[in-house]
């Protein structure tokens, strides 16, 4: 449907979604210079929030944790993820497409609750590794998702011609369609590592009382006193999310369209 | 023994069977096409043969054997057969010698071996100079003689080509066609090919097996199933036909007199003709139906009838008139525009006349 | 693909190890928590033992039977429907006119537009909602400017923080992308030639749209609004952080109940209660939103009938 006219009221409709959607981003990223306390008028530019930022001993641990749950979920999600993504583009078995649908279609809270009522009915100790745990259970459905979708979108004779040419399934996978879906495989992982550094409700529930993320930092923050470190910590993430969105985009065109 | 025997394969789909118990012997060396149209089984038979799909009653005797061997549980790469897909199913991410390599590569073949194969190979098809391009760089042609090229490399028993020229145009059709015949006799593997386009499988095979719902109709060679066709539905299948129902009058040995419905009686020369009275049709192809001015034709020309042009198609090299007869019957006649002396060419409306020899048609029993 | 039955064995195997992963911590979880909603809450929060000293299962409906009898917490679920509710409606005329928008544009400026309206979604949602906490916040300029216009009508000082409005307007703006993208995916797939066929009969602007873009996008309308709304129907972190007591939600609810009150059997109850609903209103609207026999709306079918 591309290329068509597009009608004057149909664009100043979407220029003001569109700037529905990033004024308050770049009023975050604004007030991260501001040189005053309150984010209500600019006073001056400065980077001392940020100076702060590197100086806050918790602020540094939490984003540590953060960034070492995201790794270990991206990776262990990436290889489940892309077995299960395998899986259900050939149809077999039929419950792993509802149970790897149905975390994404329910509210957040309810995976978080019941995950704690679980690890504590196991008498796990809650922190780093509930946290890890939980975000790659979330994590697989996504990867799995894109690449189920990268498969589908592959072309079947591909796999049908390697076999006629004298190659064994495992084969035909390794040099056709693993190289085929690379690319969605490796987009999967960095949606699933900007997924997990960003997850909320499920850490929320099964940080236990010690571990710390980064967005249950910047939640402790926002609900006691904000102060612009959380506009800056806030900047910082969002750098680090367009970076990994625009490679992932980069990589492997069209799969971010992929919502169910 | 024939090559490659196909006994009694059936395999069905929900509720269609789409090939329904069907026996075929395909000989050494030979082009055999399955022919008929979209639905008739001949994909799937294809797909039987090439290890993708497998006939419901293997246990029940259908079974398909390749010089003695029965392949019938094997699975596709560890058959001696190889596929030339309609998509051409070039892997993208591969060089055009990557790709010829590929089978080679899989059957463990040293690399030196390789390399002097996958050479030898794209010379075969012209290609040598595109050895380092990718599939999407090449064009609709030269990615089809890298299928074909990749599908040789191995020099496999029997190639399975799966309506390979669909995707081309005309032109390029038609000088493909002749590259396949040349190559097929160069490399003297045996060819079974797959098509809808009949007038491909009357150039290209040394047999034909026309299909139609799951069933073979005809299994011969090309001219015979075009003069002889065995029921109606090969007779209209293969090029253009008149079918003109009728009856049979008076038999004297092989000439028979014939009742056509809407035209009257016309004579016939049938070979083993059926007993006076059976219905059945005239196939009459257009081309053996002479057509001219009224009073050109001799006299004693046999079943002259009058009618006028109702309708014409003009292609170039032919005219494909509509004749109406008298009875309100229509009869197709072609005509060379290209005949000695000045063409005349018919309008609509013109009063014609018709006729052909008594042996010009073929008798379709019902 | 294959003759049956062939490879299905290492299809399995494949299958295998991302199946016991999430039955283990998707699936035992879920049946865990139903199964808590009927236990009864232990002395010192959490749950009592499965089995009483009587040895005999310690079940009971209390839990439901507390929240389906007292209006409170009727009115939290309906509060939340509504909130839910009118955050899809809203999503859905903002998002429309956006993925149209990108739907028609040329394939060089589809996937940057496309890009531009995923990022904010990809964005941390913490980050989100202190966004709007910023901007909405007493001495936010939006605040600011409403009131300036507000003080002259002698309406007292508006706050347009801690209210629906803000609850509403975040959830909004937090799922804004989730409507755009299904809505788009839908749009994009449409032949133009139907809205020029419709263009040649007569059909002016508003017509074309109503009786054929309309009903096409009906499938992707269906799809964002499910992933909008039953999100925003279970949310707890935006009306916990800008709705302050009266734009609580039954999320907020469920918080309190596991981390605060730790009354885990009724906390399950609530979770279940949630998933009912949300589930049970979504398949509702698959069935209403399913394309009619025609495949048209009434007009159309009107006009086939005629030529049929």
């Amino acid at each position: 449907m591309g290329g068509r006219r597009v009608p004057a009221w149909m664009w100043i409709a979407s220029a003001i979604a569109f700037l529905f959607l990033y004024l308050p981003l770049v009023v975050v990223v604004l007030f991260s210079f501001n040189d005053s306390r309150l984010n209500a008028t600019w006073v001056g530019f400065t980077t001392s929030w940020y100076g702060k930022l590197f100086g806050d001993e918790r602020m540094l641990a939490a984003a540590w944790n953060s960034l070492l749950i995201a790794v270990v979920a991206s990776l262990a999600s990436t290889v489940l993820g892309t077995m299960a993504g395998f899986a259900l583009s050939r149809g077999r078995p039929r419950i792993l497409g509802f149970l790897v649908f149905a975390p994404i279609a329910m509210p957040e809270i309810l995976m978080g609750v019941a995950l704690l009522m679980f690890y504590v009915l196991l008498n796990m100790t809650l922190g780093l590794v509930s946290i890890t745990l939980s975000h790659i259970a979330f994590c697989v459905s996504y990867v799995a998702i894109v690449v189920r979708a990268r498969l589908a979108g592959m072309d079947e004779s591909l796999v049908e011609a390697a076999r006629d040419c004298g190659a064994s399934p495992p084969l035909a996978f390794r040099h056709v369609t693993l190289p085929l879906i690379l690319p969605g495989i490796v987009a999967g992982a960095l949606m699933a590592f900007t997924l997990s550094i960003d997850d909320f409700v499920i850490t929320f529930f099964t940080a236990g009382a010690t571990a710390s993320t980064l967005p249950l930092q910047i939640y402790s923050m926002v609900k006691v006193a904000a102060t612009p470190e959380v506009n800056a910590v806030s900047t910082l993430m969002l750098a680090l999310t367009l970076l990994l969105i625009t490679a992932a985009a980069r990589v492997a065109p069209g799969i971010l369209r992929i919502n169910q | 023994m024939a090559l490659l025997e196909i006994k009694n394969v059936a395999r069905r789909f929900g509720q269609t069977l789409a090939v329904d118990h069907v026996s075929l012997a395909i000989e050494r060396g030979e082009f055999f096409t399955l022919l008929g149209p979209s639905g008739c089984g001949k994909t799937t038979l294809l797909r039987m043969i090439a290890g993708f799909d497998a006939p419901d009653n293997a246990r029940e005797g259908g079974r398909i054997v390749l010089n003695g061997e029965d392949l019938t549980d094997r699975p596709p790469e560890h058959r001696p057969v190889r596929t030339v897909f309609q998509s051409y199913a070039l892997f993208p991410h591969m060089t055009v010698a990557a790709n010829v390599a590929f089978p080679l590569k899989m059957a463990r073949t040293p690399s030196a071996e390789i390399q002097r194969k996958v050479a030898e190979a794209l010379e075969n098809v012209r290609l040598d100079a595109f050895a380092a391009r990718f599939p999407h760089e090449l064009s609709g042609g030269q990615r089809q003689r890298v299928a074909i090229a990749r599908a040789l490399v191995t020099r496999p028993t029997v190639m399975l080509l799966d309506e390979p020229l669909a995707a081309l145009d005309a032109k390029l059709r038609e000088q493909m066609q002749i590259e396949l015949i040349n190559l097929q006799k160069e490399v003297g593997i045996t060819f079974i090919y797959v098509t809808h386009d009949q007038t491909e499988a009357l150039a290209l095979s040394h047999r034909i097996a026309v299909m139609s719902q799951g069933r073979v109709e005809q299994l011969d060679e090309p001219s015979k199933i075009y003069s002889f066709p065995c029921n109606r539905f090969v007779a209209d299948f293969l090029g253009q036909c008149n079918i003109l129902d009728g009856r049979i009058g008076a038999v004297d040995g092989e000439r028979v007199d014939l009742e056509l419905d809407g035209i009257g009686a016309v004579q016939a020369a049938i070979p083993s003709c059926p007993a006076a009275g059976t219905r059945g049709a005239l196939a009459l192809r257009p081309e053996k139906v002479a057509l001219d001015r009224p009073g050109v034709m001799p006299r004693d020309a046999s079943n002259r009838i009058a009618g006028h042009v109702s309708d014409f198609l003009y292609s170039g090299d032919v005219t494909m008139y509509v004749v109406e007869l008298p009875g309100g019957r229509r009869i197709e006649a072609l005509r060379a525009n290209s005949a000695p002396g000045r063409t005349r060419f018919f309008d609509v409306g013109d009063p014609v006349e018709v006729s052909w020899t008594r042996d010009a048609g073929h008798f379709l029993p019902e | 693909m294959g003759a049956p039955n062939r490879g299905s064995r290492g299809e399995w195997l494949v299958a295998l190890p991302p199946l016991a992963y999430l039955v283990l911590l998707f699936a035992l979880p879920s049946a865990l928590m139903v199964l808590a909603s009927f236990r009864v809450a232990g002395e010192f929060g959490g749950l009592a033992p499965l089995l009483g000293a009587d040895g005999h299962p310690n079940l009971t409906f209390e839990g439901y039977a507390r929240l389906f009898a007292s209006p409170i917490y009727l009115e939290l679920f309906l509060r939340s429907l509504l909130y839910a509710a009118a955050t899809t409606a809203l999503c859905l005329v903002a998002g429309y006119p956006l993925a149209m928008l990108i739907a028609r544009s040329s394939a060089r400026w589809r996937d940057l537009l496309l890009l531009l309206v995923i990022l904010p979604f990809w964005t941390n949602f913490l980050i989100r909602v202190y966004a709007w906490m910023i901007i909405l916040g007493p001495s936010g300029w939006m605040s600011r400017l409403v009131n300036f216009f507000a003080a002259p009508l002698g309406l007292g000082p508006v706050t347009l923080m801690f209210s629906p409005f803000a609850v509403i307007l975040v959830l909004v703006y937090v799922h804004l992308p989730f409507m755009v993208l299904p809505l788009y995916a839908n749009l994009e797939k449409h032949d133009p030639a139907l809205i020029d066929a419709a263009q040649d009969l007569g059909a002016g602007a508003w017509a074309r749209f109503r009786h054929v873009t309309w009903p096409l996008s009906l499938p992707g309308v269906f799809a964002g609004s499910a992933l909008v709304f039953i999100p925003a129907f279970g949310i707890f972190a935006v009306p916990d952080l800008v709705g302050g007591t009266s734009g609580n939600m039954v999320g907020n609810l469920i918080r309190q109940q596991f981390l605060e009150a730790r009354d885990w059997p009724f906390g399950s109850v609530l979770s279940i209660v949630l998933t009912v609903v949300a589930l049970a209103l979504t398949g509702l609207a698959a069935v209403a939103a399913r394309p009619r026999r025609a495949g048209l709306d009434p007009a159309a079918r009107a006009v086939a009938g005629q030529g049929a």
